[in-house]
C-alpha cells in the first residue's frame, strides 16, 4: 500500500468527473429510499390528483380561483419551497449535523467541487419532485388556455425556482445550524405577508421569480403589472444562484466542527 | 506499597466481599409527582422561548413575539388615525376579532419549530427512560410538554390583545366607557385564543411525537397546517354540492376562524366558511374536536413510546 | 520558528470558544511511532486533534502538517488519515463500500484494491459486505480506520478510538496501531484511559485544562516531577543491612522489608539514584535488582490533575 499518497496526478484526469459523481450518487442514496422521500413523493403527487378531481367534476378548468388554488397556492407557495427546503438543508446541512460528512470534508477534494456535487443532487431532486408534477397539473387544468403554454411555464417557472431555493437554502445550512427554521420564516413571513404588503420585496422572492417566469411562458406577450418582468426574474434568479453558491463554498473552507448549533 | 494497580486481587480462594463505603439511603420528605410535574411544564415552557438556552435559540421565539406586539401596535396606529379623522366605519379598522388572522402565522412558526424542539431532545439524547423511571407518568410528561407550549402560544397571542386594549383605553378621554367596551371583547379574546392555542400546539406535538427528525417534523407540521387550507379552498371553490363542504371540518384554520368568528360574533373571513352556509357554531364545536383529539393520540402515544 | 522537517507540529497553538479556553499555547513536534494524547474528558484533547485535521481555525499559533498550515487546506489530506470519535458513517453502505469511497474521494487509482487492502488490514474481509449499521461499535470502529488508512496516510489521528469497545476488540486495537506504528507512520491517538496510553504509546502528551501539562516518555516525565515520592524495590545481597543503611540519607524517607524485597521511598530522584552505588559499596552489600514501582501512568496522571 505504499506509494499511493503520491499518486493524485495521474488519476486526476479520470477521478476529477468521479468525485463529484462519487458524492452527488452516495448523496442521494441516502434521501432517496426513506420514509420523508416517500411522503414528499405524495405530497409532490397531491396537485395532480387534486386537477384530476376538479377535471372529473366538469368544472373549474379556466376558473381562476381554482387555478390559482392549486398552480399558485399548492405547487408554487406551498411545494415548491418545502421540496426546496428539505432537500437543500438535507443533503449536506443534515450531514455535517450528524458528522457523517466529516469522511468527506477530510478528502484532498477542492471544496467547491463537494458544493457542486451536493448542489446537483438537492436542485436535481427538487426539481424531480416538482416540475413534472406542476406539469401535469398545468396540463390537466389547461393552465393558459388550450395548448402547451401553461403547461411549459410551469414547468420551466418551477424548475428555475426549485433551483434557486435548493440552492438558497443550501447556503442557508452551511451559514447556521437553524436554516430550518430560518428558511420557514423566509418563506412564511418574508415571501407569504411582507411581499404581499411591500412591492420592493418581490425582487428578494424567489416565489416571486418563480410566478413570474411562469407567467411570462403562459400567456406570452401580456405582461401582468403585479409581477416582476421576465428579464428582471431570469436576471435575479441567477444572481441569487451564483451569490448562494459563493456563500457555501466560502463557508465550506471555512467549515468548523461542533460549530452547528443543536 | 506494592505496584499500582493490584492492590485489589480476586484471585481463586479470596472470599468476595463489599465494601462499606458510608453511602445512605435517603427517607427525608419527597417533592413527589406535582413538582416534577411542575418543573417539566416550567422547563418546557422556558425552552419554548429559548430560556436557558444560547442566545441563537432565541432568535425565533423573540421574533415571534415581537412581530405580533408590532402588528399590535400597527392596529392601535390605524384606529388613532381612524379616530383622528373621523372615520367612523368601524367594519374597516382592525381591532380584537381580527388579530387571531393577524398573528396565527407566528404562532404556526412557534410551534413549528419548537413541537420538535420539546419532544425530539429527549429521544435524541434518550432521556426519556430517566423522566419516567421518576415519579411522573408517562401521561404527566405528554400533558407538561401539551400545557408548556399552548401556555407558549396563549402569551404569544394575548400579547398583542392587551396591547390593542392599553391602545384603545389611552387614545380616548371617556376612559371608563373605553375600558367597559374592552372588557365585554375579552371573554371572547379569552376563549378564542385559548382554543386556538390549544389546537395548535396539541397538532403540532402529535407530528413531533411520531417524527423523530427536528428537520422533517417542522416541515411536516408546516405541511399539515397550510395543506388542507389548499385543498379545502380548492374543493369549496369547485361548488360540488352541500356534501362537499363538510371537507372544511379537516382544516385546522379554517376552523379556528369560524371559531374565532363565533367568539365574536362577527362573519367568518371571506372565501371559504361562508361559502358552506354552516354555522360558526360548527368551527367552534370542529376546533375542540381537533383540539381534544390530538391531544389524546398525543398521550397515547407517549404511554405507549419506547423510552 | 517551526521545526523543519516535522510531520506534525503545533507551535503555540491555541483555541478557545468565546472566552472559554479549550487549547491553551500547546506546542509539540511528533515523530514516527504511536503517541497517547492524554487528558480527562473535556480537557481539550479532541479540540487538539481536530485543529490538526482542518476541521477547526487554531486562535492562536500555528498547526502544521508537513511544514504546511493544515487550515483551509485540503491538500493535508493526501499525508492525513482521521478516525472521527463521533459515529461518521452512513448505515446502509457495507465496510466495503465505505473504504472504497473514501479510496475514490482520494482518486486512488485502483479503489477497489486500495479498500481490499484496507478492509484487510483491520481485519473486517469477512464482514465487508454487510452493512455498517449491523456492525458491533468495534467493527464500525475499525470500518472508520479502514476508511482512514485506505490512501496510505503517513499520520494517523484518532480520537477516541477504544471508546465502546470489549476488551478483546481493544487487544486488537491495540495491535493494530502497534503494527502500524512499525511501518513508520505517526500515530497520535486521544483517550482518556491511562491503561490504554500506557499500553500502547511510546510518548505521551498530558493535556490538563487545555495546557501541555507533560509531554514525551513517561517515565521520563515521571523522573522530572522530583518533588514527589518515588518508590523503589531493590533485591540485594543482604537487605536488612542496606535497609540500614539507606535510612540514613537525607532523600529516604521509608524503607520497608517485605519478604526478600526491599522498598524504599524518597522524595528526590536523581539524589537517591546517585548515592544509592555509593551507600551500598559502603555498607557491602550488592544490588541484584532495582524497580521503580509506581511508573504507571495513572500516578503521573493523578499528580498533573491535582496539582
Amino acid at each position: 500500500m505504499s506509494g499511493q499518497a503520491a499518486t493524485g496526478a495521474p488519476a486526476a484526469a479520470s477521478g476529477r468527473r468521479s468525485v463529484i459523481l462519487t458524492i452527488a450518487a452516495l448523496t442521494a442514496r441516502g434521501l432517496l429510499g426513506r420514509r420523508r422521500s416517500l411522503l414528499l413523493a405524495l405530497l409532490a403527487l397531491l396537485p395532480v390528483g387534486i386537477a384530476f378531481l376538479v377535471r372529473l367534476s366538469g368544472r373549474g378548468t379556466g376558473d381562476e380561483t381554482v387555478t390559482t388554488a392549486i398552480m399558485d397556492r399548492l405547487i408554487v407557495t406551498t411545494l415548491l419551497p418545502i421540496v426546496g427546503l428539505v432537500f437543500g438543508t438535507a443533503v449536506l446541512g443534515a450531514e455535517l449535523e450528524d458528522g457523517t460528512a466529516i469522511f468527506l470534508l477530510i478528502k484532498p477534494i477542492d471544496r467547491w467541487r463537494i458544493v457542486l456535487a451536493k448542489l446537483i443532487v438537492a436542485v436535481g431532486l427538487s426539481i424531480a419532485f416538482v416540475s413534472p408534477s406542476a406539469f401535469v397539473a398545468a396540463a390537466i387544468l389547461q393552465v393558459g388556455g388550450p395548448g402547451w403554454s401553461g403547461a411549459v411555464g410551469a414547468v420551466v417557472g418551477t424548475a428555475v425556482g426549485a433551483t434557486v431555493y435548493a440552492t438558497v437554502f443550501f447556503a442557508l445550512s452551511l451559514v447556521t445550524g437553524r436554516a430550518l427554521a430560518i428558511g420557514l420564516i423566509y418563506v412564511l413571513v418574508w415571501e407569504g405577508v411582507l411581499a404581499g404588503l411591500l412591492e420592493g420585496i418581490r425582487a428578494l422572492s424567489i416565489r416571486q421569480y418563480t410566478l413570474a417566469i411562469t407567467d411570462a411562458i403562459t400567456h406570452p406577450g401580456v405582461t401582468n403589472p403585479d409581477l416582476l418582468d421576465l428579464p428582471t426574474a431570469l436576471i435575479l434568479s441567477c444572481v441569487a444562484i451564483v451569490i448562494a453558491a459563493v456563500i457555501a463554498v466560502r463557508r465550506l473552507r471555512s467549515f468548523q466542527i461542533g460549530q452547528a448549533d443543536d | 506499597m506494592t505496584a499500582g494497580g493490584d492492590r485489589v486481587t480476586a484471585g481463586p480462594g479470596r472470599a468476595g466481599s463489599i465494601f462499606d463505603l458510608g453511602y445512605r439511603g435517603y427517607d427525608g420528605p419527597r417533592l413527589g409527582r406535582r413538582h416534577a410535574f411542575t418543573t417539566l411544564f416550567v422547563g418546557a415552557l422556558r425552552a419554548t422561548f429559548g430560556l436557558g438556552r444560547p442566545g441563537r435559540a432565541k432568535i425565533l421565539p423573540a421574533f415571534c413575539l415581537v412581530f405580533p406586539a408590532i402588528i399590535a401596535v400597527i392596529f392601535v396606529a390605524l384606529n388613532a388615525f381612524a379616530a383622528r379623522f373621523g372615520i367612523s366605519d368601524i367594519g374597516a379598522i382592525p381591532g380584537h376579532p381580527e388579530m387571531a388572522g393577524a398573528v396565527g402565522v407566528f404562532a404556526t412558526i412557534l410551534v413549528a419549530v419548537q413541537a420538535p424542539e420539546l419532544l425530539g431532545r429527549d429521544v435524541r439524547y434518550r432521556v426519556l427512560t430517566l423522566y419516567f423511571s421518576r415519579a411522573l407518568l408517562r401521561t404527566d410528561y405528554a400533558l407538561a410538554k401539551l400545557g408548556a407550549l399552548s401556555t407558549a402560544v396563549v402569551i404569544l397571542m394575548l400579547v398583542p390583545h392587551i396591547i390593542l386594549t392599553v391602545g384603545a383605553v389611552l387614545l380616548t378621554t371617556d376612559i371608563a366607557g373605553a375600558l367597559g367596551r374592552e372588557a365585554s371583547d375579552w371573554p371572547a379574546i379569552l376563549g378564542s385564543v385559548l382554543l386556538t392555542a390549544v389546537a395548535t400546539a396539541a397538532v403540532a406535538l402529535v407530528v413531533a411525537a411520531h417524527i423523530a427528525r427536528r428537520a422533517y417534523a417542522t416541515v411536516t407540521v408546516f405541511g399539515v397546517f397550510i395543506v388542507p387550507q389548499i385543498i379545502v379552498a380548492v374543493i369549496i371553490a369547485l361548488d360540488l354540492g352541500p356534501a362537499s363542504h363538510w371537507v372544511v371540518l379537516v382544516d385546522l384554520s379554517t376552523v379556528l376562524d369560524a371559531a374565532n368568528a363565533w367568539f365574536f360574533g362577527i362573519a367568518p373571513s371571506p372565501g371559504v366558511w361562508p361559502e358552506t352556509g354552516l354555522p360558526v357554531l360548527l368551527g367552534a364545536v370542529a376546533s375542540l374536536v381537533i383540539a381534544v383529539g390530538a391531544s389524546a393520540i398525543m398521550v397515547q402515544r407517549y404511554r405507549t413510546i419506547a423510552a | 520558528m517551526p521545526t523543519p522537517g516535522a510531520a506534525v507540529e503545533l507551535l503555540g497553538a491555541s483555541r478557545w470558544y468565546g472566552n472559554v479556553v479549550a487549547v491553551n499555547d500547546i506546542s509539540f513536534v511528533l515523530g514516527g511511532g504511536v503517541t497517547g494524547l492524554l487528558g480527562p474528558n473535556g480537557a481539550g484533547k479532541s479540540t487538539i486533534l481536530h485543529m490538526l485535521a482542518g476541521l477547526l481555525r487554531p486562535s492562536d499559533g500555528l498547526v502544521n502538517i508537513h511544514g504546511a498550515p493544515s487550515w483551509r487546506n485540503p491538500a493535508v489530506y493526501h499525508d492525513v488519515g482521521l478516525v472521527p470519535e463521533r459515529e461518521s458513517v452512513h448505515s446502509f453502505l457495507t465496510g466495503f463500500e465505505f473504504a472504497q469511497l473514501n479510496a475514490r474521494l482520494q482518486r486512488l487509482p485502483d479503489p477497489d484494491g486500495a479498500a481490499r487492502r484496507a478492509i484487510a488490514t483491520v481485519g473486517l474481509t469477512d464482514a465487508a459486505d454487510r452493512a455498517v449499521g449491523t456492525y458491533s461499535k468495534g467493527m464500525r470502529q475499525r470500518a472508520k480506520i479502514a476508511g482512514a488508512l485506505v490512501h496510505d496516510p503517513s499520520i494517523l489521528l484518532l480520537d477516541e478510538p477504544f471508546n465502546g469497545m470489549d476488551p478483546r476488540q481493544r487487544l486488537q486495537m491495540m495491535e493494530l496501531l502497534g503494527r502500524m506504528a512499525d511501518e513508520g507512520r505517526v500515530i497520535l491517538f486521544s483517550s482518556h484511559i491511562l491503561e490504554e496510553v500506557e499500553r500502547l504509546a511510546q510518548n505521551v502528551l498530558v493535556i490538563v485544562s487545555g495546557r501541555l501539562a507533560a509531554s514525551g516518555d513517561f517515565r521520563e516525565i515521571r523522573r522530572l516531577m522530583t518533588d514527589r515520592p518515588h518508590t523503589f524495590t531493590l533485591r540485594s545481597s543482604d537487605d536488612r543491612q542496606l535497609a540500614a543503611v539507606l535510612v540514613g540519607h537525607p532523600s529516604v524517607f521509608g524503607v520497608q522489608l517485605d519478604g526478600g524485597r526491599l522498598a524504599v521511598r524518597t522524595s528526590d530522584y536523581a539524589g537517591f539514584a546517585r548515592a544509592l552505588p555509593v551507600m551500598a559499596r559502603a555498607g557491602g552489600v550488592s544490588i541484584f535488582e532495582l524497580r521503580p514501582t509506581d511508573e504507571d501512568l495513572e500516578s503521573v496522571f493523578g499528580y498533573l490533575v491535582q496539582r
